[in-house]
């Protein structure tokens, strides 16, 4: 686990972005932070003996003890820190000579350049926040929208912490009714009341599906939707793309199969992340074999999709969908393009909107159209907390399969011993989502996602 | 200069005598040592052996080459099998036993053998050379001299005896504490708590009235514990069910200021699950009623047993609200029911093998380490008993997992999450339970025991022997198809016969008469394939989870290591880690206040190449 070995020296590193700017913010965490910081940091006082969360101020120095900077520095004792270690925080000038220099001076005093994500999983191993909590931060710095924002900033706060505990409660709950009357035959219970344990699975199973598929949208909506153009060569699919994005970014010509490749563009409107594909052309034998190359792509995209804009020339005999995109299992948004051409009579039947990318007409309908697929697709249900990841979705999922197969063993008949074997293998699988049981293999990979912390 | 034995085991209950035939059976001289022989193998409490969960421990035992399966089949008066209402894996065989003849069946089985040297005596204190046990101190005699020494002194520890505000000294009524041992231990430094027990009342038999009582009789045809026993033939006793009733609860309502455990005069914890009738009535307000077994103390005894009383009342009291009872009107008391309190060693400082972590060659077993119930205690002096043998003859421990016998769960939730009450097994304890069968522990044992010695060839060979034979039953089951005219089966017509098995209305029984199988398949051989049969599926599973389990027991962690040394570690989780030293990344998983964030350091910390 090459991310996890160094765990326990100092790191550091520049917690902004590099480029010039007003300031630049370098984090220290470790048992040496201090005694390092001290090398580099002139001030009137010790450091050592400085009090912890004041900005102090002071002058960075070189090697000569020449000043390079008046810069602030944040000290935070462990564990009252973001990671729980000795931390120091130096506020420069926002240099990027400046700040390789003091990284350079950082590392000659013996602090490591910290691995992406490292503050955060130190914070995580040392107790300060719980797994979910540390899985929460990635999220919410990539937050692409405000809902995704506020989701992981519940996530931060412990929310689904709590949510997920409430499963494992109410699993813990028909464990122990199930298990009195395996362990105390006699004196208390005889019988299980079955029907009531059925009944509790049930409600369980509700409630984990509505998580499973408000995770699904979350995730969606993370990864940006994916909105497939496609149509026949020279239905005015890169047209569209550049009207929607407001500027020229695909190459148009009247040339049936001028674009070859799918390009891709993200489009952010009315809250929604979406990334928009533009695609080759399909049709039959008059391609030439790059363009069926294309045209194969095209189709394969098909499946990895969120949503399809299909689009046919408003003139056009047929106004038929393919099979395959009618069967990808996702909305379909059918456009009879070039509108502005025709006649009023030949308006296209329903449901094919009519538009005219070039003039605008119907634009905003289409706009309107992709807002409220949009939103369906992504809707997660009211606000608090919501998976955000595949891990966590993975084992949420699992632990729905085996609240199903305890369900299944129930109405089968199966005895209760075999019922709460599937019950207690759903509650170990909430475990190691909350993090409350750590398998080995699950840490070598749940920090590697990180990338941030430098 | 005083002979040395190998072992020296003190204290002849339950544990002691496991112990002493498990270090005899591994070949080593044994000396064990009691207060009074005439007491060894006795029952303190009630007249049964096995029951929900501690069935299978006693299975268990007998397949490791233990005694006391053999002695309940020799000396029970009725054999049941618990929970049949529910799967075969938590079904549990329970006997009531002749208490008297049990005990002297024990202390046969002891002086006949070779190895082991009954004597009586009172221990005061352990002979320490070198920072090691080499002996015990003896009342009558000083020097006792021996390699290992197994301890195992139920509730005779420092043991005082409540009824109301009365209080004794003594291990059971009528009999002397061991106060001067207790003592020694507390001198050694060994971290000591106090727990608490009870039992119930004795009544005379000719003072019941029967007939408004229910009666409960053992099971046609009686099945024995043994693995060793063929079968069993004898004239089975009844108990009799019977209840509390609403002036019960009120008579201990109004006095319960009186009993020993509400008037301050208990410091100790007693068992959650075996709660005296004070606990119950104060607990359950809204119960009128409990449920009271009447059992027999012995065949050739009218003396009863009621199960389900146990009580620290006064005298008076007690008198007062047994005769409220059903069918115990005018019960004559011949036992008080009283309450026990004694002195325990919290056992995170133990080893696996049950050695003190820090004492080489001073084991601990039974009561003295939390746990109640005679089964428990058996266990673990077996465990104790071998492990102190094999540290004597220089070899490898013999350790048992979680997912190998309800021995391993019991000796791990010990040493991991410590005893705060009395501990008693469960099934749900057991988080592969579904393997760790009553039925299987023979071959889940047996092979493990004939590997160390445990158990002769003999044995061995009757277990290949009877598994072979299931394998052959089985793949047969496998081929054949169902063709029957049966009306009630025959809309199974097709389906193969071992599947059948899985439809929970259908036993071998019935599935032999439908088929026209050839063979003479014993009883045993057609009750394993069946439950295998039954839990197909979910073997293979509970399986896979164990490969998982095992990778986290498999991350050893050295055992003389100072976990502040890490720096990611809380200094708590550290001090923890440091007291319990923990064999496993596994183990510390289990350990109560290790979090996952302290469990994911060790991880980091002990996967480094270059190492701690």
């Amino acid at each position: 686990m090459p991310v996890m070995k160094k765990v326990f020296d100092t790191i550091a590193a520049p917690l902004t972005v590099r480029g010039e700017a007003a300031v630049s913010l370098i984090r220290i965490s470790g048992p040496d932070a201090l005694s390092i910081v001290a090398e580099v940091f002139k001030t009137r006082s010790s450091l050592s003996k400085a009090p912890a969360r004041k900005v102090i101020l002071g002058d960075i120095v070189d090697g000569e003890g020449h000043c390079l900077d008046r810069a602030l520095v944040t000290l935070f004792r462990a564990p009252a820190s973001y990671t729980g270690e000795d931390v120091v925080e130096l506020s420069l000038h926002g240099s990027p000579l400046l700040t390789d220099l003091v990284m350079d001076r950082l590392q000659e005093k013996g602090a490591r350049p910290a691995e992406p994500g490292e503050f955060t999983q130190r914070a995580f191993i040392n107790g300060k926040l719980t797994l979910l909590e540390a899985e929460s931060v990635a999220d919410l710095i990539s937050a692409k929208t405000p809902a995704l924002l506020s989701r992981a900033a519940a996530n931060l706060k412990g929310e689904l912490d709590t949510k997920l505990l409430e499963f494992t409660r109410r699993m813990t709950d028909i464990l122990a009714a199930l298990n009195l009357a395996l362990d105390f035959e006699e004196e208390f219970i005889t019988e299980t009341d079955r029907e009531a344990v059925r009944e509790q699975v049930g409600h369980l199973q509700e409630d984990i599906r509505r998580e499973i598929r408000n995770a699904r949208n979350a995730i969606r909506e993370k990864n940006g939707l994916h909105v497939l153009i496609l149509g026949p060569p020279n239905a005015g699919k890169s047209t569209l793309m550049n009207a929607l994005l407001g500027h020229e970014r695909v190459l148009v010509s009247d040339t049936p199969g001028t674009t070859r490749d799918y390009i891709t563009e993200p489009f952010f409107f009315e809250g929604h992340a979406l990334i928009l594909i533009d695609t080759a052309g399909i049709r039959g034998e008059e391609a030439d074999s790059l363009e069926r190359l294309g045209i194969s792509k095209s189709l394969s995209l098909v499946e990895k999709s969120d949503m399809i804009i299909y689009m046919s020339e408003a003139g056009s005999s047929s106004f038929e969908i393919p099979e395959t995109v009618r069967e990808a299992g996702v909305p379909v948004i059918p456009v009879a393009s070039k509108w502005d051409a025709r006649e009023e009579s030949s308006v296209p039947p329903e449901p094919w909107l009519p538009l005219s990318a070039l003039t605008g007409i119907n634009m905003e309908k289409l706009k309107q159209r992709l807002s409220e697929e949009a939103g369906q697709l992504t809707e997660t249900g009211g606000s608090g907390a919501v998976l955000l990841n595949r891990r966590q979705l993975d084992h949420l999922l699992r632990a729905g399969e085996h609240l199903e197969k305890a369900q299944d063993a129930l109405i089968q008949g199966a005895y209760e011993e075999v019922v709460s074997d599937f019950l207690r293998q759903a509650a170990e699988e909430l475990e190691m989502l909350t993090g409350k049981r750590i398998m080995e293999e699950m840490l070598n990979h749940i920090f590697g996602r990180f990338c941030i912390g430098k | 200069m005083a002979k040395a034995y190998d072992v020296i085991v003190v204290g002849g209950g339950h544990a002691g005598i496991e112990a002493a035939l498990a270090a005899s059976r591994l070949g080593c001289s044994v000396l064990l040592l009691t207060m009074n022989p005439d007491t060894l193998g006795m029952m303190s409490c009630n007249p049964a052996i096995g029951g929900l969960a501690k069935g299978q421990i006693v299975r268990e035992i007998d397949a490791l080459g233990g005694a006391m399966a053999r002695n309940i089949d020799e000396t029970g008066i009725q054999f049941r099998m618990l929970n049949t209402a529910k799967g075969p894996a938590v079904q549990s065989p329970r006997a009531q036993a002749d208490k008297m003849a049990y005990a002297a069946r024990m202390r046969r089985v002891i002086e006949e053998d070779s190895h082991i040297t009954l004597a009586m005596d009172t221990v005061k204190g352990l002979i320490m050379e070198q920072g090691r046990v080499a002996g015990v101190r003896g009342s009558y005699e000083e020097f006792y001299r021996g390699r290992s020494v197994v301890i195992t002194p139920g509730t005779f520890l420092r043991g005082r005896l409540h009824i109301g505000d009365r209080i004794f000294s003594g291990g059971r009524l009528g009999e002397h504490p061991a106060d001067g041992l207790g003592e020694a231990l507390k001198e050694l430094g060994l971290p000591m708590g106090r727990l608490k027990t009870g039992t119930p009342a004795r009544v005379d038999g000719k003072s019941l009235d029967y007939s408004r009582m229910e009666p409960q009789k053992g099971d046609d045809p009686p099945r024995p514990f043994s693995f060793r026993t063929e079968r069993l033939s004898l004239e089975q006793v009844p108990c009799f069910k019977t209840h509390t009733r609403e002036k019960t609860h009120e008579i201990i309502r109004k006095n319960l200021k009186l009993s020993a455990l509400f008037s301050g005069n208990i410091t100790g914890i007693g068992p959650r699950y075996c709660p005296s009738i004070e606990d119950k009535v104060k607990k359950f307000p809204d119960r009128d009623s409990h449920l009271i077994f009447v059992e027999p103390e012995g065949r050739y005894t009218t003396e009863m047993y009621l199960n389900g009383i146990s009580s620290s009342l006064p005298a008076e009291i007690q008198e007062e609200f047994i005769h409220t009872i059903e069918g115990l009107e005018k019960a004559r008391i011949v036992r008080y029911a009283y309450a026990v309190e004694y002195d325990y060693v919290a056992p995170y400082i133990l080893r696996e093998t049950l050695e003190v972590r820090d004492i080489p060659g001073l084991f601990l077993a039974g009561q003295i380490n939390g746990t109640s119930g005679y089964e428990e205690a058996a266990a673990q002096g077996l465990m104790a008993g071998a492990n102190a043998a094999l540290g004597v003859l220089d070899k490898p421990p013999f350790i048992l997992r979680r997912d190998e016998a309800y021995i391993g769960v019991l000796i791990d939730d010990l040493i991991t999450k410590g005893a705060d009450e009395p501990y008693r097994m469960f099934t749900s304890r057991a988080e592969y339970r579904l393997l760790l069968r009553s039925d299987n522990a023979d071959r889940r044992l047996v092979p493990r025991a004939a590997e160390i010695g445990l158990v002769d060839k003999g044995f061995l060979d009757a277990v290949k022997e009877k598994y072979e034979k299931c394998e052959t039953l089985g793949s047969i089951l496998r081929k054949e198809s169902l063709k029957t005219d049966h009306a009630e089966w025959k809309r199974f017509n097709g389906r193969k016969l071992y599947d059948l098995l899985k439809v929970r209305e259908m036993d071998m029984e019935t599935l032999l008469s439908l088929s026209a199988l050839e063979g003479d398949w014993e009883g045993d051989v057609l009750e394993s394939v069946a439950i295998e049969a039954k839990y197909d599926g979910y073997i293979a599973r509970a399986l896979a989870d164990i490969r998982k389990f095992k990778k986290m027991e498999e991350m050893r962690l050295p055992s003389s290591f100072d976990y502040r040394g890490i720096k990611g570690l809380t200094s708590e989780a550290a001090e923890k880690l440091n007291r319990y030293r923990p064999s496993s990344v596994g183990m510390a998983s289990r350990i109560s206040g290790i979090s996952p964030a302290d469990i994911s350091v060790l991880i980091v910390y002990f996967s480094r190449k270059e190492g701690p």
